[in-house]
């Protein structure tokens, strides 16, 4: 699984990642109401790309994330019926992606509280990013990109949760301030203020970046 | 949209936040793995979520229930250990001797008192690891080892571990012995004159000279027996019959003296 990764560049592939949306959400879930499996492949097809990068970036683990974006479609699949049109789709499941990825923290602190050997484990060393062996000579430039990449996805990874998920939304997903704070059920000012203070405190970070 | 997200931004956020955003939105972007879709619909073919409670007990109970049963094998471990040899189940027949061997209490290491035998006082000879004045404890009594081997029937399986004794299904040991008399099981129990010959199929009431048969029921022991009205009985096996006389439950009637026409006539009863 892990050497199916892909990768690509930035926003524009956010773009390509989402196709033409040529029917809406709702009209999809619609038809996935009355059974037509093919609807639900196309809510799949426009969302496990962004949920999984998303997640990706939350937990800083690849597979996790790609296990908790697929549990995140199930989820939507057995509660499709209870689904109520009045939200977003989107923001109906970055919700349940954030709470499942929430849990899973939960569960991993309490895992590490159980375990002799991550009593003495750092939040940093826990959570190390899955790379595939590549075999290709690197030229400098993306050397640089990888390692530069690997520093921001530790420090967003070592945001507390409640700056991490807005930062995320907002800067890499791309979310707007409105839909950041549906996602999180917070006020639009309290959204503003948490992405402001996780970006404040990135920027600590990554000083050597910037 | 890199472009349309700054703009967002513009004029809300400082210079910092700007470039901060801008490192974070030029990361790379992970995609799902090719079998993505494939896992989920094999996810959905499961008919669940995959991760639920793995047990839906609370947690209380969960922890309780191992909790009693260890209290509970434990108690009957130390029930065994400490007071199993104190208890003696009482046997069901009672005729049976309850002890065959009666352990007698050890006597108290060789000490006679005084009072028991005033004579010879100087005589006793004490033990020689005692003084005057110290107290003797009392000699523990020995705990009762011999148990009854005659028994039938019931028991714990503890006992039935032990040699020869056996547990029968419900109690009873179907080739021990019949317990005495089953026929009257009450014996101490007395029954009045006229009930005993009201059984033998006589109507009587007494008289001076004795009962008087007043009637006989044709298919009795009486009638069978050759007992007619107006006959007197006199003895029951060679018993007077009076009045107020009664009889013992374990009875048998087998011989009436009757007087008949100023003779006396030996009935032996036909059951």
């Amino acid at each position: 699984m892990a050497l199916d990764k892909t990768e690509s560049e930035g926003m524009e592939a956010l773009e390509n990642s989402m196709p033409d949306q040529k029917l809406s959400d709702h009209a999809l879930i619609e038809a996935a109401k009355s059974g037509d499996e093919a609807a639900f492949g196309e809510i799949m097809n426009r969302y496990r790309n962004p949920l999984t990068n998303y997640l990706y970036r939350f937990l800083n683990d690849y597979e996790e994330a790609v296990d908790l974006a697929q549990e995140t479609f199930v989820r939507v699949y057995f509660a499709i019926d209870r689904y109520h049109t009045q939200f977003a789709f989107s923001t109906y499941i970055y919700r349940i992606a954030t709470n499942l990825a929430i849990s899973e923290i939960r569960k991993r602190k309490r895992r590490r509280l159980l375990s002799l050997t991550g009593l003495f484990q750092s939040e940093d060393d826990s959570s190390v990013e899955f790379q595939p062996p590549d075999t290709r000579i690197l030229a400098d430039e993306e050397l640089v990109t990888q390692e530069r990449d690997r520093t921001i996805a530790r420090a967003i990874a070592a945001l507390p949760e409640k700056y991490r998920v807005p930062v995320i939304l907002r800067d890499i997903e791309g979310k707007t301030y409105d839909e950041i704070a549906e996602i999180m059920e917070l006020g639009l000012g309290t959204t503003k203020s948490r992405i402001s203070r996780g970006r404040g405190l990135l920027k600590e970070k990554l000083e050597h970046y910037l | 949209m890199n472009k349309e997200l700054l703009k967002n931004d513009a004029g809300e956020i400082g210079p910092d936040e700007t470039r901060v955003s801008r490192l974070l939105s030029a990361m790379k972007r992970v995609d799902a793995p090719k079998d993505f879709d494939f896992r989920v619909r094999a996810r959905i073919a499961t008919g669940r979520p995959a991760t639920r409670p793995a047990f839906g007990l609370p947690a209380a109970i969960r922890y309780a229930i191992p909790l009693v049963l260890l209290v509970l094998i434990g108690a009957y471990f130390g029930f065994n250990a400490f007071y199993a040899d104190k208890y003696v189940d009482v046997p069901v027949v009672a005729e049976a001797p309850i002890f065959s061997t009666v352990i007698e209490p050890p006597s108290n290491g060789g000490i006679v008192t005084p009072s028991n035998v005033p004579g010879e006082h100087a005589a006793v000879k004490r033990p020689e690891n005692h003084t005057i004045g110290t107290v003797v404890p009392p000699a523990k009594k020995a705990p009762n080892t011999v148990l009854p081997t005659n028994r039938t029937g019931g028991g714990s399986f503890d006992e039935a571990g032990r040699e020869e004794r056996k547990i029968y299904r419900g109690g009873f040991d179907p080739n021990a012995k019949p317990a005495t008399n089953t026929k009257m099981p009450d014996r101490a129990a007395q029954i009045p004159a006229k009930e005993i010959l009201n059984l033998f199929g006589v109507n009587g009431t007494f008289g001076e000279a004795g009962w008087k048969v007043d009637s006989v029921g044709t298919d009795t022991v009486a009638g069978r027996s050759g007992v007619k009205a107006g006959d007197v009985i006199e003895a029951i096996n060679d018993q007077p019959l009076t009045e107020k006389m009664s009889l013992k439950g374990g009875f048998n009637g087998k011989t009436l003296r009757v007087r008949r026409d100023g003779t006396t006539v030996q009935i032996v009863l036909k059951y």
